[in-house]
């Protein structure tokens, strides 16, 4: 229910046009919540997506964009979340920084000497270097969540449709997938800009505004297999899980217009999924 | 060559009308027309028109359609026999039953149960819970077991495994060859049903060797549901994925597996064996959060895949005891009711368990009989590290474990499959010579002839004397 009130909340102070309750990410003390909000309108080709998390306080809090420095280790972190937002993971040591402690291995001190020497010479170049900001685990939240925004969220074809505006939009007219039409993942698209050569060319030709499969489908992901299709015993349930980021659902039920998905796990990607398969 | 004719047939539209009709009907409609001029202008104007003031009689209904529609099966027509079926009140008993030890029949109350994992957020809906209940009063009801419990949930690639848990006794049971540990001892003790769809047909699982544990644990796989599936895997398992499967339910299972300390207590007699202590209270959720509080309750499976080493077999001059004593400092058997605090610490933490309150932590006076103690509703989850998608939860009544998961224990480092091994280098190929044959004596080979070296010569070194006319 606190859920609830605070995404009230947040809807009143920011104007978007849909707030989707995106997932929860687990850590070891704490759980961050984080719900997306979408703004259709005006918005060329795909809406804009907004993130916010927060944790069992419920104040919601826009998710920073993307530290691009230290993108590239995020994947090297398997490790849970803690819960705690400040917490730093990866420390940048500041050169440049006086304040810096000084080394504390008393061996290394003949070693301090020159490299300090070498830094006087490039004193000019201080005014242009960028502090480097430490890592935090909010960073890597803010990466994580938009990895797995773009790996995962999956749609059924006919869900969206693109107006000759090229804006898209909720399909009215969407009646659902027939029974055997859900059983094949084929059906499925990912909600993200398209990214595959095929669907921008497409999208640019203009058929996109005839037909509902312009976004990429996800049977096409790589590493074949990542995705499991499930029914329920009356088969007019299909729930797609996503084997690389473990926790990612997504799932439509038969003949209605009801789908989603949903992220409700540890953040970590499941980098062995090639060897399990 | 196309058949005109018959392409023309073929292609009708919604309303059945052929194209091959409808070219007939607009030519018959030029025709009408032939004193006008501008037919070719207006040619769609005549086809629409065609098309649209087309009449095509459709006889009634009769009488006997009406009233008397035929059924059409609904797609779900099936699931719902099936469901009707399942939820019916259950026979009598087909097979007799067993006979009932001091701890009769036992079959946890699911719905109770699932609110407290519900507080933690495993949760598989109220239909879906009130379904297992009654599939596992069903396998009391048609099996020999004299207890279950719901194990949990192995989820799979194609369809996902419910694992239900249960204690078979085990007097008289089949032989098996000597590696797998006897039918209800060792990690054999337990029996295991496994099912696709809670109303279907539960499967047991079969036994399992020592060699398939072994296998199990450098094998990672994600299974695919269905049981007679191929465990694909570097070096090769020995089994389907029903062996597999059990492998990983018994490993899952004793490791996870715990209670609070002291509800049981080690047999005085034989120190292997443990049973129910009679003074035991529940400790309190504070109590319950240390780790030192809980113990393991199953025995630790060894490196050879087992729980007790096999009676080494020696040679006359080796020392039976000496061998086994080798055995055993190896591959030790860890002592029973250990408690979690002495787990090895996962990679990164201080312990192998992760603790947690979930729920109201307020703390209430306990009035009537109690008085004077207090407690919280405060449900506590412990999960393994080694084991993601294990957890424990406990409160101040009781505990209960469950398994979500896909069945992969947890390493901490990426996974590296094994190289195989090198290739053997191949032996020294000999010579091929002629068969020696005491009849035919070999031809000792000839000195070459000077005068033979421009002349051809066979694959013996004879030469060919192709001046031979005769």
């Amino acid at each position: 229910m606190k859920l609830e009130l605070a995404i009230l909340k947040l809807n009143e102070s920011q104007q978007f046009d849909q707030i989707v309750f995106w997932g929860k990410i687990e850590g070891i003390s704490r759980d961050y919540y984080i719900v997306v909000g979408l703004k259709f309108r005006q918005q060329y080709e795909f809406p804009h997506k907004t993130f916010f998390w927060c944790n069992e306080e419920f104040r919601f809090a826009e998710l920073p964009p993307i530290n691009r420095e230290h993108k590239d280790k995020v994947d090297g972190i398997r490790t849970l979340f803690s819960g705690d937002h400040t917490k730093v993971l990866i420390k940048v040591v500041d050169e440049d920084d006086p304040n810096r402690p000084p080394d504390v291995n008393p061996d290394q001190q003949a070693d301090v000497d020159p490299e300090k020497k070498l830094l006087e010479d490039t004193d000019d170049e201080k005014e242009l270097k960028v502090t480097p900001k430490n890592f935090t685990e909010l960073d890597r939240l803010a990466y994580v969540i938009r990895a797995i925004d773009i790996d995962c969220s999956v749609i059924p074809v006919g869900a969206f449709r693109l107006t000759p505006n090229h804006e898209l939009r909720y399909n009215d007219e969407f009646r659902g997938l027939s029974i055997p039409e859900s059983e094949n993942l084929h059906n499925y698209m990912h909600f993200r800009n398209p990214q595959t050569i095929e669907k921008q060319e497409y999208i640019a030709r203009e058929e996109a505004l005839f037909f509902y499969d312009f976004l990429d489908p996800i049977d096409k992901d790589l590493p074949y297999g990542c995705w499991a299709l499930h029914k329920d015993a009356s088969k007019t349930i299909a729930t797609i899980r996503s084997l690389l980021w473990p926790g990612y659902i997504a799932y439509h039920r038969a003949n209605s217009n009801i789908f989603g998905g949903v992220y409700i796990g540890n953040g970590i990607k499941n980098v062995d999924l090639p060897f399990l398969l | 060559s196309i058949n005109v004719d018959y392409l023309l047939r073929a292609h009708r539209n919604h309303k059945g009308v052929s194209l091959y009709e409808h070219l007939a009907m607009v030519i018959n409609q030029i025709s009408k027309d032939a004193k006008s001029k501008d037919c070719f202008e207006n040619f769609e104007k005549i086809m629409d028109f065609v098309e649209k003031n087309h009449f095509k009689y459709k006889a009634p209904l009769s009488d006997h359609e009406v009233n008397h529609p035929r059924k059409v099966k609904s797609e779900i027509h099936e699931w719902l026999e099936d469901s009707i079926a399942f939820l019916r009140k259950l026979p009598p008993r087909s097979i007799p039953a067993p006979p009932l030890p001091k701890d009769a029949k036992y079959a946890p109350n699911l719905l109770l149960e699932s609110r407290l994992f519900e507080t933690v957020g495993i949760y598989f809906g109220e239909e879906e819970t009130y379904l297992l209940n009654k599939a596992m009063l069903k396998l009391l009801n048609e099996t020999n077991a004299v207890s279950v419990r719901f194990w949990g949930k192995i989820l799979g690639r194609s369809r996902s495994y419910w694992v239900i848990e249960g204690q078979v006794p085990a007097d008289n049971p089949d032989p098996l060859p000597l590696p797998y540990e006897r039918f209800g001892q060792g990690v054999n003790a337990l029996t295991y049903w496994v099912a696709n769809d809670v109303q279907g047909h539960w499967h047991e699982l079969p036994a399992i060797s020592p060699e398939h544990i072994k296998r199990a644990r450098t094998a990672k796989h994600i299974m695919t549901g269905h049981l007679n599936a191929k465990v694909d895997v570097y070096p090769p398992f020995p089994g389907v994925e029903k062996h597999y499967l059990k492998a990983q339910i018994v490993r899952i299972t004793y490791s996870t597996v715990i209670a609070p300390n002291n509800f049981y207590k080690a047999n005085d007699e034989d120190a292997t064996k443990i049973e129910i202590s009679e003074e035991f209270a529940m400790p309190g959720t504070e109590e319950l959060k240390s780790l030192e509080n809980w113990v393991h309750v199953h025995p630790n499976i060894l490196e050879a895949g087992r729980i007790t080493h096999l009676e080494p077999q020696v040679g006359p001059e080796e020392d039976k005891d000496e061998v086994m004593n080798k055995i055993l400092t190896a591959d030790p058997i860890k002592e029973r009711l250990r408690p979690l605090s002495e787990d090895n610490p996962f990679t990164g933490f201080e312990a192998n368990w992760l603790v947690r309150v979930h729920g109201d932590t307020q703390v209430f006076n306990m009035a009537d009989k109690d008085e004077g103690k207090s407690t919280t509703y405060a449900v506590l989850a412990l999960r393994p590290l080694t084991w993601p998608g294990a957890c424990v939860i406990a409160n101040n009544n009781t505990w209960s474990h469950i398994y979500v998961g896909y069945g992969i224990k947890a390493g901490g480092l990426p996974f590296f499959p094994i190289a195989p091994n090198d290739i053997m280098v191949e032996g020294v190929e000999q010579d091929e010579m002629p068969e020696p044959n005491p009849k035919n004596p070999l031809p000792e080979p000839l000195e070459p002839n000077s005068d033979d070296e421009g002349k051809k010569k066979d694959e013996n070194g004879n030469v060919i004397d192709d001046q031979d006319d005769a």
